[in-house]
C-alpha cells in the first residue's frame, strides 16, 4: 500500500446558510411521532452550482479493509528484519554506495562487517540486515540517496515502492484517531525521505518491530494507506427545473434514467439531497470509495489504473481491450471537448517537457472529478477537486490540461 | 422460471437443511401510497430511514418490448374446456359473461391446455373478487405474459404511479379499474384494453413505459459523531472488502451532529453498481439475462458469475459457499422463496437489513434491481399461499 496525497484540498466556494430555500415549514415527516429526523444541512460542507444543480461535498478518509491488510506483503513479512539487497555480487560496490549515500565510515564498517553482511544463495547479491539503531541515525538525505538503490523491483520491496506520504506528513491524514501511538506517527515521519518532490516511506519493517501485537501493526498499515476522497449530495429542491438536471446528469442517454429518482426526492417531504453514487453510471458507482483487491484482479492481466478507469466511466466493466493500448483508444474514441464540460468528459494531463500523458480522470461537475490516482492496488477510486488531483501530478514538472469528449459514434 | 429434475433434487435436499423463518412483517411504510421519509426498525443495523422511488426503463429497452396485441388471451394449461367453464363460474363470472366469453372466443384445446379470448366488455366486466381469482389463476403460468409478471403498483395508488405523466385522467381510471388486488398492493394485466384506446404507437409506447414504472426505496444509515461505528461495521462489512467503513464514517461526522450515508456505499461493488438499474443488453451477450438467482448469488462476487443462471450451477454454488441459518438474519443472508406444496425455489433475494432485501423480480429485461421490503416481495410472489422461505448464509473463506 503506497500512498501518494497531496496537501490542497477542496475550496469552499460558498456555504449551506446561504441554499436554504427548502424552509423547515416544508419538512414534513410521515409516520410521525417515530419520524427519522429530517435530513439537515451542516455549515462545514462545500458547496458547488451550475447547469449540474447543487452539489455539496465533505472530505472522508478511506482505508482499506481488514482482509486486504490481512492479504497486504507488508503485513505478511511484518516478522521479518529490514534487508537492503544491493545490486552486485562485489563487496567493494557495496562500499561505494554506502558512501555515496552519505554514511560515515565508521557506520559503513560496521554494517560491512559479518555480523550484518551476507549473500542472497538464490542471486548472489550482497545483503546487509541493519540493526535498528543504522536505520534510526541515518539522516534524511541518506535514505533519499540510498533507498532507491535497494534491490529487488519486485512490489514486496518497500524500498523499491515505498509508501507515498502527504508532504505534510502521515500526520495530516489524521483527522480521525489512528489507533496507533504517537510515537509511531513520530517515527514514521523521521523516517520519511523525499521523492519526486513527495514523501516516501520505507522502513515498515522496522516501525512494525515496535508495534505491541498484531493488531496495532494492521492499524500502522491502515493509518500509512489511508487515502482522502469526498462524500458528494445533489440538492434537489422543487424550485429546481428537474428536466435540465435529469439532462446533464443523464449524459444524453448514456447514464440510466436520472428524472424518475430527483422526481421522488422532490416529492419526500424531508428529503432533499441525493448521494452522487446514484447519479453516476454503473460502472464507477461500482468502483466509487473502494480499494481494487488483489484476488479480484486476478483475471486482468494489469490492475487498473487511471485510463482503464476514465476510459469504461460509461461502458460496463473496463474491457482488456482498454488496458492493451491507451494512445490507441485515445485516439480511436475522443474528440477535443468542446465548453461548457459535460458529466464524463476526460480529463487528461500532461507534462509539459515532453507531452506525455501522465494522468485522465473523469469530470463530474463544477471541480470535481472521479479519479484512481495511479495503478496501485492502494489507490482507491475516489472523488477529489481536481485542484487536489493537478497537485499531485504537478510534482512530476510542469503540466497542461486538456479536456476530451466521446465521439459521436462512441456516445451510443 | 424451468428447473430441471436434477435442480429441483438438488435443492430440496439442500433446503431440508435449511431454517424456515416466520418474518416479521411490519405494515409500516408498506402500501400508503406517500411519498415520505419513513423510519426503519432499530436494530444491529443502526438508525436507518427510507422513502420510495420509481424507477423507469430506459427507452432502449422499450424500443425492444414487443408491442402486445390489443386481444385478451388467456392459457389455462393442464384443464379442460368443461373445467374451465367450471372455473369461472366458481370464480363468480356470470352464467351470461361465461357464454359470451366461450361463444366468442371460439376456445381451443390442444395438448391439454386450454385457450380463451374474452371479449374486452367481459374482461371489463369482472368484479374485483372475480378478477382476483381468475388473474391468481392465469399467474401460474408464463404464457400469461402479464398475468404471470404483472406490473405491481405496490403502493397501491395507481394516481401515484401515473402522477408526472401526461395520460388523460379516463386512462388512468380505466386502469385503477383493471388494476386487481395482490396482498396489500395492486397488479395490473390488461394493458391489451388499455392500449386500444390510444390512436398511435408513440402513444402506446408511453404507456408502457410509465407501467414499467416499479417501486424501490432510497435506504439512508443516519449516523452521528456518538454512533458505535464498530457495532455497524460488524454488521454491514460481512464479506466485504472494499473498504473500512468505520474511518469512512468517523470521518463523515466530522464536524456535523447528523450525516446521512446512502446504504449503496455499504453494498458490495457489485450490487451496487445494479442497484435501480435495469438490466444491460451485454449482460444477456453469454445466453441468458440476469434473474433473481444470478443477482442475489452474485452480491458478493466482484465480478459476476454468469454460469449462475444456469439453474444447475445455482444449487452447487449455494452448496458449496452457503450454509443454513436462523435468526437473527443478517446482511448478505440468501433467501430462497420455494412454491407452497412443491418446494420449487422460484425466488431468492439478498437480504440488507431491517426486512429489507436486494433482489431483481425475473429475468425480464423490464425487471430493474432494486430494494423491497420484503413482505411486499412475498406478496408479489404469493399466488395462493405465501411461499416458504429458506435462508442461507455465505461462509467467509
Amino acid at each position: 500500500m503506497k500512498n501518494l496525497i497531496n496537501a490542497a484540498f477542496g475550496v469552499v466556494v460558498f456555504t449551506l446558510s446561504t441554499l436554504s430555500e427548502k424552509g423547515v415549514a416544508q419538512l414534513i415527516i410521515v409516520d410521525e411521532p417515530s419520524s427519522p429526523a429530517p435530513q439537515t444541512e451542516t455549515n462545514t460542507d462545500s458547496v458547488i452550482s451550475g447547469e449540474w444543480g447543487t452539489l455539496q461535498y465533505y472530505p472522508i478518509l478511506l482505508e482499506p479493509s481488514d482482509y486486504y491488510i490481512s492479504k497486504s506483503s507488508d503485513y505478511a513479512t511484518r516478522n521479518e528484519p529490514t534487508v537492503w539487497q544491493f545490486d552486485s555480487d562485489q563487496v567493494e560496490d557495496v562500499l561505494e554506495k554506502l558512501a555515496q549515500a552519505g554514511l560515515d565510515s565508521k557506520l559503513v564498517a560496521e554494517l560491512t562487517g559479518d555480523k550484518y553482511l551476507s549473500k542472497d544463495p538464490v542471486s548472489g547479491r550482497y545483503e546487509i540486515r541493519p540493526p535498528d539503531h543504522a536505520i534510526l541515525n541515518m539522516v534524511t538525505e541518506q535514505r533519499a540517496r540510498l533507498y532507491p538503490q535497494l534491490l529487488p523491483q519486485t512490489t514486496a520491496n518497500p524500498f523499491f515502492t515505498p509508501f507515498y506520504l502527504p508532504v505534510e506528513g502521515v500526520g495530516s491524514n489524521l483527522s480521525i484517531a489512528p489507533g496507533i501511538p504517537v510515537e509511531q506517527i513520530d517515527l514514521i515521519n523521521a523516517l520519511s525521505y523525499p521523492m519526486n518532490d513527495a514523501m516516501a516511506f520505507s522502513d515498515i519493517r522496522l516501525v512494525l518491530s515496535r508495534s505491541k501485537n498484531d493488531a496495532e501493526r494492521a492499524r500502522t498499515l491502515k493509518t500509512l494507506a489511508r487515502q482522502r476522497s469526498l462524500g458528494v449530495g445533489l440538492k434537489v429542491l422543487e424550485s429546481h427545473d428537474l428536466k435540465a438536471l435529469a439532462s446533464y446528469w443523464g449524459a444524453g442517454g448514456r447514464n440510466r434514467e436520472i428524472l424518475p429518482i430527483l422526481e421522488s426526492v422532490v416529492g419526500t417531504p424531508g428529503v432533499e439531497t441525493l448521494d452522487i453514487v446514484h447519479l453516476l453510471p454503473p460502472n464507477p458507482r461500482k468502483q466509487l470509495s473502494t480499494f481494487p483487491s488483489p484476488s479480484e484482479f486476478m483475471r486482468h492481466s494489469e490492475t487498473p489504473d487511471c485510463f482503464s478507469t476514465a476510459f469504461s466511466f460509461f461502458g460496463d466493466d473496463p474491457p482488456d481491450r482498454l488496458f492493451d493500448s491507451v494512445s490507441y483508444v485515445f485516439a480511436e474514441r475522443y474528440e477535443e471537448a468542446s465548453y461548457p464540460l459535460q458529466f464524463g468528459d476526460l480529463i487528461e494531463i500532461k507534462l509539459q517537457r515532453d507531452e506525455r500523458t501522465i494522468h485522465v480522470c473523469n469530470h463530474i461537475a463544477g471541480n470535481l472529478v472521479f479519479t484512481k490516482n495511479g495503478i496501485s492496488l492502494a489507490r482507491p477510486w475516489i472523488i477529489s477537486t481536481l485542484e487536489e488531483v493537478t497537485a499531485r501530478y504537478q510534482r512530476r514538472g510542469d503540466i497542461k490540461i486538456s479536456y476530451h469528449r466521446l465521439k459521436p459514434e462512441y456516445q451510443k | 422460471m424451468k428447473f430441471p429434475i436434477i435442480f429441483l433434487a438438488l435443492l430440496v435436499l439442500l433446503f431440508a437443511s435449511g431454517q424456515t423463518q416466520e418474518l416479521h412483517r411490519n405494515s409500516n411504510g408498506s402500501g400508503t401510497g406517500q411519498f415520505g421519509l419513513y423510519k426503519g426498525s432499530p436494530g444491529p443495523w443502526g438508525n436507518l430511514q427510507y422513502f420510495y422511488t420509481y424507477l423507469e426503463a430506459p427507452s432502449r429497452i422499450m424500443d425492444l418490448i414487443n408491442t402486445p396485441s390489443r386481444e385478451t388471451k388467456w392459457h389455462f394449461p393442464g384443464k379442460s374446456i368443461e373445467e374451465l367453464r367450471a372455473f369461472l363460474s366458481d370464480a363468480g363470472v356470470s352464467t351470461e359473461d361465461v357464454e359470451i366469453i366461450f361463444k366468442n372466443s371460439l376456445p381451443f384445446h390442444e395438448d391439454k391446455e386450454s385457450i380463451l379470448y374474452p371479449p374486452a366488455d367481459q374482461v371489463m366486466a369482472l368484479s374485483p373478487k372475480s378478477r382476483e381469482m381468475v388473474y391468481r389463476e392465469l399467474r401460474r403460468w408464463p404464457a400469461n405474459r402479464f398475468y404471470y409478471t404483472p406490473f405491481m403498483i405496490e403502493s397501491g395508488s395507481v394516481k401515484e404511479r401515473f402522477e408526472g405523466t401526461t395520460f388523460h385522467p379516463a386512462i388512468i381510471d380505466l386502469v385503477e379499474k383493471l388494476s386487481y388486488r395482490i396482498g396489500s398492493g395492486n397488479a395490473f394485466s390488461d394493458p391489451q384494453l388499455v392500449i386500444g384506446q390510444f390512436n398511435d404507437d408513440v402513444a402506446e409506447r408511453a404507456f408502457l413505459k410509465a407501467m414499467t414504472r416499479t417501486r424501490s426505496l432510497i435506504l439512508m444509515l443516519q449516523i452521528d459523531s456518538k454512533t458505535d461505528f464498530e457495532g455497524l461495521k460488524s454488521y454491514w462489512s460481512k464479506g466485504y472488502k472494499g473498504k473500512d467503513i468505520v474511518p469512512f464514517f468517523e470521518s463523515a461526522t466530522l464536524n456535523t451532529n447528523n450525516r446521512i450515508i446512502d446504504v449503496a456505499h455499504l453494498l458490495p461493488p457489485t450490487a451496487r453498481k445494479y442497484l435501480y438499474t435495469f438490466p444491460t443488453f451485454s449482460m444477456g451477450v453469454e445466453g441468458a439475462y440476469p434473474d433473481s438467482f444470478w443477482a442475489s448469488l452474485n452480491f458478493f462476487n466482484y465480478w459476476p458469475d454468469d454460469e449462475l443462471t444456469d439453474p444447475d450451477k445455482a444449487a452447487q454454488y449455494i452448496q458449496n459457499n452457503y450454509k443454513p441459518v436462523a435468526e437473527p438474519y443478517a446482511f448478505g443472508d440468501l433467501l430462497v422463496f420455494l412454491e407452497p406444496g412443491t418446494d420449487r425455489p422460484i425466488h431468492s433475494c439478498v437480504y440488507i437489513a431491517d426486512n429489507i432485501v436486494y433482489t431483481k423480480n425475473g429475468r425480464s429485461l423490464r425487471s430493474p434491481f432494486l430494494l423491497m421490503k420484503l413482505e411486499d416481495l412475498l406478496i408479489f410472489h404469493t399466488a395462493t399461499a405465501s411461499p416458504e422461505v429458506k435462508v442461507w448464509r455465505r461462509e467467509v473463506r
